[in-house]
């Protein structure tokens, strides 16, 4: 009896103790609750101006309202009060000595004006970030009050992990496809503003004015070449030995469908690429087969580097501006956070000559001038952090336009502030004269891209095929078509 | 007899009831810390991956559960990402097996002859695996660099240029590439604990052996290699399971590609769960629990096939 009586105390005791761990564990796991910021109205989404990235000098004056940035209510309130906030800010850009200086001053800023608050910022990379970032938000506990997002994880919109930015940011200064870009579907399943761009980014082709030069090769005056006449450049490019494009997937996995996209932009305009994104259009759509049998033909023409697999973003900009081994690179025009710093941090050489084509005009195409435009990054705050309004009110000091002119010169990242361009102060200035002549006549693109419009599974078929396979010499045009034809069709929602 | 046997035990049963009880208290005491641990650590969580992958389970509604039987196991079973990951990691378990377990007991074999400078070569053998999958997939990724690594230099210095190649680039050679790192980093561990092995052979089972006219070699694949049976076994098996969870390494250097070429079990998991963004919890589970099986099943069928009847004891 007594052993029976052990022997049963010996099961319950453990039984006890794993009802208990369990119940710990499960814990964890309240429901979250969805963001209760009151929906807002939707703003257009028609595409931006075409110089919504930085106020050309010529409009200046419209451009450049002087007003102050008005934080949010809540914040204002904080600021009377005697109690201690202590936020956290978790944010790519580890890399990024500019980006740093520039954010310190934002955070410094703050802090004298809410001298209870305080803001730590914790720099890290991506694609670490997204793994870190979800888990602490999955966990529900954990996460920052400020971090780094973009649309590509637009499903922690719709979680109710990201604050509506609606009320609380100054979008009367900003540009209007930085509202727009940070649009995308909430808890509630209609549209609110969940990120503030960081930067605007526009697809550039960047290429080496000596280079081309020293291989013979006239740029024409709009700075686009024609469908043939781009690839007799590539042509010529590597016929010297060098690479057309610095672009390599080593560390990243978009540099690689940089000119592919473009290509599919110029040859069906946004409209028709977005329904081709969305599936709505095959893939065997003569149009694309065109372009990618041109994509093919210049990759056959080793327009890529040797070391396309392996070499890294950083080692990319030194590839092309330093060892001058690629005559062009496609790259957002967030090439200047890398490339603008001094030569023993990675930077481009003083005597470097920098210029800017415009992405090739493709026979009969519909987009051809057209152009991407993204934030280069965003800031964002989290739906339940016990802060939040405060946190949107940090996120708010990106809008004042002092410190947004002051972020185009230090770190030569267009803005959507808009600012006044006459009023930038920067070792470059000859750079954003150039950048302004090659956004003109161009109608920008928002929220256009693959990872934008497809399904994840899509995407990931996209970045395989398209990014790795056909650039990488890895596919034909054909074998690239029918494996996103099937991925497509296989992913579809 | 039989029955007097029964007797007398009974007898002593009862005799040892009244003097001597089980100390459960003392049992459950010390048992307790390790039967937490396990129950928290390794069944609770194991039973909940089960449970997970008959759902639809979304981490962005406070893991909000929705059962839909084994519709994952359906999806999973028509996912071709899933069978060629499931095949690079077998082929990696596999091909492993036959390298990285043989060279060792090579490498150990040199070691017990006593060879110069064998202290160095242990050390020196040993160390990639104190070097943790970050750090060797730099490493790794400066040598297979196809401009300035130094396997492509190397094969351009002997005029074998043509046979540089971009490595990790190229479909055919990444999945290679990966294999011979982790052959690298894990052939001084089995060589060590071979040599450890070989050390606690007695020695006069060799003397007799020489005595009986063995030469080295006869001595070493008779007599030596059979003795090493149940360590090479155990080997083995480790060297099987932990290359079916290869998951680090490939995070690393290729993330999967080129093209999946590259692409784990263990990869493809954490792609589904945290970066295609769904999520849903339920179908990496399913693949999770359907690897489970799979390495279960192959290392019970392992087992059995290589440790044999006989145990050989000394």
């Amino acid at each position: 009896m007594n052993r029976r009586l052990n022997r049963r105390s010996l099961v319950a005791g453990i039984g006890m103790v794993g009802a208990a761990l369990v119940a710990a564990c499960s814990s964890g796991t309240s429901p979250s609750a969805a963001s209760t910021a009151a929906p807002a109205q939707a703003p257009s989404s028609s595409s931006a101006a075409p110089t919504a990235a930085v106020a050309k000098p010529a409009s200046a004056a419209n451009a450049a309202p002087a007003a102050a940035p008005t934080a949010a209510p809540q914040a204002q309130a904080a600021t009377g009060s005697a109690q201690k906030i202590q936020m956290n800010w978790w944010t790519h850009g580890a890399e990024e000595v500019n980006k740093k200086k520039m954010l310190g001053i934002l955070v410094d800023t703050y802090h004298a004006k809410h001298p209870n608050e305080t803001v730590t910022i914790t720099w890290t990379q991506m694609p670490g970030i997204w793994q870190q970032l979800q888990a602490a938000f999955t966990a529900d506990s954990g996460y920052p009050d400020i971090f780094w997002f973009d649309r590509t994880h637009d499903q922690w919109a719709v979680a109710g992990w990201v604050a509506d930015l609606t009320n609380g940011i100054n979008w009367s200064n900003l540009a209007d496809w930085g509202k727009t870009a940070g649009l995308m579907p909430g808890p509630d399943g209609k549209d609110h503003i969940y990120l503030f761009p960081e930067y605007a980014s526009t697809g550039e082709l960047y290429y080496n004015k000596q280079m081309f030069k020293d291989f013979g090769i006239n740029v024409p005056a709009n700075a686009q070449f024609g469908e043939a006449d781009f690839k007799t450049v590539v042509q010529t490019v590597t016929g010297k030995g060098v690479a057309a494009f610095a672009n390599a997937n080593g560390d990243r996995t978009t540099p690689g469908q940089n000119l592919p996209t473009y290509l599919l932009l110029s040859k069906l305009g946004q409209d028709d690429m977005v329904k081709l994104y969305k599936g709505q259009i095959p893939w065997t759509d003569p149009r694309v087969v065109a372009v990618f049998d041109y994509f093919e033909q210049l990759v056959k023409l080793h327009a890529y580097p040797a070391t396309f697999s392996s070499m890294t973003l950083s080692e990319s900009h030194h590839y092309f501006h330093t060892e001058h081994k690629a005559a062009m690179f496609p790259c957002p025009s967030w090439y200047t956070a890398r490339a603008f710093v001094s030569v023993d941090q990675g930077g481009q050489p003083a005597d470097f000559q920098l210029g800017f084509l415009e992405y090739p005009a493709m026979k009969d195409g519909q987009g051809i001038t057209q152009k991407y435009l993204a934030p280069g990054g965003a800031q964002t705050a989290a739906a339940k952090s016990k802060y939040r309004d405060q946190a949107i009110a940090v996120v708010n000091g990106y809008t004042d336009v002092d410190w947004a002119t002051q972020w185009v010169g230090v770190t030569s990242n267009p803005t959507a502030v808009k600012i006044d361009a006459t009023k930038i102060k920067s070792n470059y200035p000859s750079y954003w004269n150039d950048y302004f002549k090659a956004q003109d006549g161009y109608t920008m693109v928002v929220n256009s891209d693959p990872s934008n419009v497809a399904t994840p599974g899509q995407y990931d078929v996209w970045v395989q095929v398209v990014s790795s396979g056909l650039a990488g010499g890895l596919l034909t045009a054909q074998q690239a078509i029918q494996q996103l034809d099937a991925g497509w069709k296989k992913n579809a929602k | 007899m039989a029955t007097g046997s029964r007797t007398s035990l009974a007898t002593v049963r009862r005799a040892r009831g009244s003097t001597h009880r089980t100390p459960w208290g003392a049992i459950v005491l010390f048992m307790a810390p390790a039967a937490v641990l396990y129950l928290g650590l390794t069944l609770y969580p194991t039973f909940m991956t089960f449970y997970n992958s008959l759902n639809h389970l979304r981490s962005d509604r406070g893991m909000s559960y929705q059962f839909i039987g084994f519709q994952n196991y359906r999806d999973l079973f028509q996912d071709d990402v899933f069978f060629a990951a499931a095949a690079h990691s077998l082929i990696w378990a596999a091909v492993s097996l036959f390298l990285e377990v043989p060279i060792a007991l090579v490498l150990a074999l040199i070691l017990a002859n006593k060879i110069r400078g064998a202290r160095f070569f242990r050390t020196a053998w040993f160390t990639p695996v104190l070097i943790t999958y970050p750090v060797v997939g730099v490493i790794w990724l400066w040598i297979y660099n196809y401009d300035w690594g130094v396997l492509n230099v190397l094969l351009r210095t002997v005029g074998l240029g043509s046979l540089a190649t971009a490595w990790l680039g190229t479909p055919q050679t990444a999945l290679p590439a990966l294999i011979l790192i982790t052959t690298w980093m894990f052939v001084g561990f089995d060589m060590v604990i071979l040599l450890a092995a070989l050390h606690a052979i007695p020695q006069d089972i060799l003397e007799a052996a020489a005595i009986d006219g063995a030469t080295k070699y006869q001595a070493t694949l008779n007599v030596t290699i059979p003795l090493l049976r149940q360590t090479l076994v155990n080997l083995l098996i480790l060297c099987f399971i932990g290359k079916m969870k290869q998951f680090a390494l490939v995070y690393v250097m290729t993330r999967g590609g080129p093209l999946w070429a590259t692409e784990t079990v263990a990869t493809y998991v954490i792609k589904r769960a945290f970066e295609w963004q769904t999520l849903d919890l339920g179908y990496p589970s399913a693949i999770a629990v359907v690897w489970f099986i799979v390495i279960l099943g192959c290392t019970v069928i392992f087992g059995r096939l290589l440790r044999g009847r006989d145990s050989v004891e000394y």
